[in-house]
């Protein structure tokens, strides 16, 4: 109907203009994303900072969650890369099922996690009496038990977003690979992998952001206790309780920390990704 | 190639906007109680309606959702809610301006916390502590002194809890230094993780060994530790002000009077 009106260009400009209920309702969704983290900033007792952050429960609190997600996001790697090849190369019953299982704690409420883990692997689990009788092994209530509970629920970001990776390219090369007289292990390391680290880096950064803010499923499976599973997320509900801006400094912590990685990351590896 | 993904995760999205707005949507409908509560004289007895949402301790978790029938039986109009937690973290969810009608804290700090939201608080049972082992007592525990063997797997309540501050009172007068693995962020979870074995022992309330009597043993603390944990409850004001609704109150009146023989039964000690 506005066929006679300008150019080709003015056209262009106009069809990247949104139409005003898309605007409105982007605005309302960027508002809503927003506001809280504007809050938090806005509603922080700045003054008192440096004494929560040096603070021995938020010192302990930091330096445990970012060992024990840094951790997770290891172990994330080492079986979550492998799997993700299994799942996007090869052919057996039951792929389909596997791929659902696998993926199930990105959308599985994280205490569920927890009690699932408890039932695996509590002193009375599946595995778990197994492990204390032959190993002396406990893991609720240990460190390791958090980066057990971390790993769970963060290692299926990693393995989806590789996953997608790796069947959106098609095997050409690595046939090349193969057909040029390379082993299997070798066109894995130098074909599969190179070609597929920008995904691998940002499943990384999404595991361990995820590991990161990890809650349900840590005080589920591995308890509270100061210095050995109290991560940061815990340290903020439990203070929530009794100091309320103490709780928003730790909070402000996360944020940060988030943030940096987010922004760190992004310039480097997140433009390859959306150009592919 | 880069269509079939995007396609899908717009799809993704919208199935994403559909659920949260359905939540949003139920929950709204739900919400619509706070004008509900109001008293209207039918055959010159008052017959007191609407929705009375009960902020309780932890420990009241079983014999507050009695009450909450036998009150629902006698007053056919009104429906109770109880949401429990952790007395403290309850009370700063009212300090935060939580829809509570009704607080019962296992303290009288948490109750002291929610300052002129409550109106005239008043004790209406009291707890002893009792030491859960699961059933069976696996690792032997015999008395409070397991809780300073790090040998043991022992758990108490943070001490943001009131079963946790009360458990270092008793610990305190036995002279022991506690070792505990964990400390869950309120009573019913550190009963969760000794009913599924994985913890040796924690202190608990002696009714909350009660009501978990099937999973749950209990070994009793010494007379001389003991510690008398004291329940408070109060109507509370709404969250703008104002007076708490009559439906508040005839909860309240039911736990200070015919819900006595209730408590009773539950193990609580009643004035």
């Amino acid at each position: 109907m506005s066929a006679s009106s300008g150019t080709a260009e003015g056209a262009g400009t106009r069809a990247r203009r949104p139409p005003v209920a898309i605007a409105v309702l982007a605005a309302i969704g960027a508002v809503f994303l927003c506001l809280p983290i504007v809050a938090l900033v806005v509603g922080a007792p700045w003054s008192r900072l440096v004494e929560v952050v040096t603070s021995p429960v938020v010192r302990d609190a930091l330096v445990l969650s970012l060992g024990t997600s840094t951790v997770a996001a290891a172990l994330s790697v080492v079986f979550g890369v492998p799997l993700a090849w299994v799942l996007a190369r090869t052919e057996f019953v039951g792929r389909a099922v596997l791929r659902g299982v696998v993926a199930l704690p990105i959308v599985l409420p994280p205490v569920v996690g927890g009690v699932a883990l408890l039932a695996a692997l509590g002193r009375r689990g599946v595995l778990g009496g197994f492990l204390e009788s032959r190993f002396g092994v406990v893991l609720p209530f240990s460190t390791a038990g958090v980066v057990v509970a971390q790993t769970f629920v963060a290692m299926p970001f990693l393995v989806v977003t590789v996953e997608a990776a790796l069947r959106t390219r098609r095997a050409g090369d690595e046939d090349a690979a193969v057909v040029l007289g390379a082993s299997r292990w070798r066109t894995f390391r130098e074909v599969t992998l190179p070609a597929t680290a920008p995904a691998i880096v940002a499943g990384v950064v999404l595991a361990w952001a995820r590991a990161l803010g990890e809650f349900g499923a840590t005080v589920t499976f591995a308890g509270n206790l100061q210095g050995r599973t109290q991560t940061l997320p815990l340290a903020i509900y439990l203070g929530l309780d009794v100091d309320a801006g103490a709780a928003t400094v730790m909070s402000l912590v996360l944020v940060a920390v988030s943030l940096a990685v987010l922004i760190g990351l992004r310039s480097r590896w997140l433009p390859e990704l959306v150009r592919r | 190639m880069s269509d079939g993904p995007g396609a899908r995760s717009c799809a993704l999205l919208g199935l994403v906007v559909a659920v949260v707005v359905a939540a949003v949507a139920a929950s709204c409908a739900g919400g619509g109680r706070g004008d509900a509560a109001s008293t209207s004289a039918s055959n010159g007895a008052p017959a007191v309606t609407g929705t009375v949402v009960v902020f309780a301790a932890s420990s009241l978790t079983d014999v507050f959702t009695q009450i909450a029938d036998e009150v629902e039986r006698a007053h056919p109009g009104v429906d109770v809610q109880v949401n429990a937690g952790s007395s403290s973290a309850l009370a700063q969810q009212i300090v935060d301006g939580a829809p509570a009608a009704v607080f019962a804290s296992a303290d009288r700090a948490a109750m002291d916390r929610i300052g002129s939201r409550g109106v005239a608080p008043s004790a209406f049972a009291t707890n002893e502590l009792a030491i859960a082992v699961p059933t069976g007592n696996p690792a032997g525990v015999t008395d409070l002194a397991a809780f300073g063997d790090p040998a043991r797997r022992t758990g108490l309540c943070a001490s943001t809890a009131p079963c946790g501050r009360y458990a270092r009172q008793s610990l305190e007068r036995a002279g022991i230094t506690p070792v505990p693995v964990t400390e869950e962020p309120d009573v019913r979870s550190l009963l969760a993780k000794v009913a599924s074995g994985d913890l040796d022992a924690g202190i608990v309330y002696v009714t909350d060994v009660r009501a978990a009597s099937t999973t749950v043993d209990a070994v009793p603390v010494d007379g001389d530790d003991q510690v008398r944990a004291q329940y408070l409850i109060a109507p509370t004001r709404p969250p703008d002000g104002g007076r708490p609704t009559a439906a508040a109150i005839v909860f309240v009146d039911w736990v200070l009077g015919p819900g006595r023989p209730t408590l009773r039964a539950a193990g609580f000690g009643v004035p």
